[in-house]
């Protein structure tokens, strides 16, 4: 059972809080600090192995989740993952998997905790097959397309092929924005759709604000171009197994403990990715 | 295109990583299916249509289904009736599964070349099955069954890519992490083509030297 409580640390908050001048004068000044006790280990009852968060990767991610020169995961989420388990007193198990494998895994009961960060949509807010977390960041999507080819606006972009990853939520917005109803191609991975934006084999690629701002700072960068207006923003979150009520809860309480203690913007921070904080704040977060 | 080959000197260990499990599921599948495709190939080629329908119909499954969708229900449907496999493990069932149908086709195939003419001789000595088998029969089926046997096993070590798609770290998998991290995608494709065309050549040589051993004139 989740037990939490609130502390009001400072005899003089307490005071304060009870009518003393003087002390709720010294407790306005610094504000009551606020703990909350957590469990540790947390009392997960449903993990797909004891002592264990397993989680699905896609480890095709720069700066969020990949391969580094030791051939070791690494990256944001790979961190954030890290520090989650640390605080959930058990041992993450990452299992790198392509994204159209990922939230059948999860519905067939082979990964606790997965996705980088997927869309909040309607359709999987309300999935049965798993449960949605708090919103991690504010999530940019974008359309990215190659400086030759001669599209610099979304007026140009119109009867262009598009692509990118099959199965993400930015390849949909980009469908969307440019008001098509199916993709010219659809990739297993950023790689390969970075590979045949370059060839010219489609024209615009759907993608996130920090993949596309990534595919900008790497090997060919100066070819890319952002499109100016985003295809969406959105919030996205990470995808718990749907058996696992108590997890999401737990990660959600977790979540939120690091927007706060500045967690979050550390590790953002670490691998150069965008503060939206703020940003979350307008929608409750 | 200007190429830049020094990518390989920091990613090779994990490459080569990749490459030995591509490798080990290919020996570990052949090891597996090659008995089992021996007992398949008896149920294949028995008379008794009570063995031969039903190992007919499992054959025209197994083999009619693609891989691909054999490693997800073994690495995804399985686990639904209690039985959670690792990807590594999955990955080996399944391919085992598919591998097992097609070499017993090979077996089959194999013996339904020999000369009717040597069945009748069998009976004719009265030869016991086993012996027959051994001693007449599986000699004269070889020079039919491994030329074919080892080209299949090359297909499969290339088939082994697959396997990334339920998360086992293999060869191409590893390669477009590598890529993802260093976006130089020509210098390791072309790098793990060589590593598959070493591994290929090695089992082609194989068959060569199979081919030459079991040829009509080194039987004489």
């Amino acid at each position: 059972m989740l037990t939490s409580c609130v502390k009001w640390a400072p005899l003089a908050a307490l005071l304060a809080f009870a009518g003393g001048a003087e002390a709720q004068s010294a407790a306005t000044a610094t504000g009551p600090q606020v703990s909350i006790d957590l469990p540790k280990p947390w009392p997960l009852r449903h993990l797909v192995a004891t002592g264990t968060l397993t989680i699905a990767t896609t480890g095709k991610s720069a700066g969020v989740t990949f391969v580094d020169e030791s051939g070791k995961l690494a990256g944001a989420r790979i961190d954030l993952w890290t520090k989650l388990a640390d605080d959930l007193g058990i041992k993450p198990d990452f299992v790198v998997i392509d994204w159209p494998g990922v939230l059948p895994g999860l519905a067939a009961n082979r990964f606790d905790i997965a996705c980088e960060g997927a869309s909040w949509t309607k359709a999987r807010l309300a999935s049965p097959d798993f449960y949605m977390t708090r919103p991690l960041e504010v999530a940019i999507n974008v359309g990215v397309a190659l400086k030759s080819s001669g599209i610099a606006t979304w007026s140009d972009a119109a009867g262009k092929r598009l692509g990118g990853v099959k199965g993400e939520q930015e390849l949909k917005d980009l469908l969307a924005k440019a008001g098509a109803k199916t993709a010219s191609l659809e990739l297993p991975g950023v790689p390969e759709a970075r590979l045949a934006l370059l060839n010219g084999q489609y024209d615009v690629y759907g993608t996130g604000m920090q993949v596309a701002q990534t595919l900008l700072k790497g090997e060919d960068g100066d070819k890319f171009m952002i499109l100016g207006e985003p295809t969406a923003v959105d919030a996205s979150g990470f995808c718990v197994n749907k058996n696992e009520g108590d997890l999401a809860q737990a990660v959600n309480v977790l979540l939120a403990k690091y927007s706060v203690d500045g967690t979050m913007a550390s590790i953002n921070k670490k691998w150069d990715m965008p503060d939206t904080t703020a940003n979350l704040a307008k929608l409750g977060y | 295109m200007h190429l830049n080959f020094s990518v390989w000197l920091t990613r090779w260990p994990y490459l080569l990583q990749g490459a030995a499990i591509s490798l080990e599921i290919v020996v570990i599948v052949l090891l597996l299916s090659t008995p089992l495709a021996m007992i398949a190939a008896l149920g294949l080629g028995a008379t008794n249509r009570a063995i031969l329908y039903p190992m007919m119909a499992i054959s025209w499954i197994l083999r009619g289904i693609p891989p691909l969708v054999i490693l997800f229900v073994a690495y995804f449907v399985v686990p639904q009736f209690g039985i959670s496999l690792t990807p590594l493990v999955a990955a080996i069932a399944g391919f085992t599964a598919y591998n097992t149908l097609v070499v017993a086709e090979l077996i089959v195939a194999g013996f339904r070349s020999v000369d009717p003419g040597q069945h009748a001789a069998i009976a004719a000595l009265g030869l016991p099955p086993f012996r027959a088998y051994r001693r007449v029969l599986l000699p004269q089926a070889l020079p039919s069954i491994i030329p074919p046997y080892i080209s299949y096993s090359t297909d499969m070590v290339k088939g082994t890519a697959l396997a990334g798609s339920i998360g086992v770290l293999e060869l191409v998998t590893r390669a477009n992490q590598v890529i993802l991290a260093t976006n130089r995608p020509f210098e390791i494709l072309l790098g793990i083509a060589a590593l598959y065309g070493i591994v290929d050549a090695g089992l082609m040589g194989l068959q060569a030297a199979a081919e030459r051993l079991w040829a009509p004139h080194a039987r004489r």
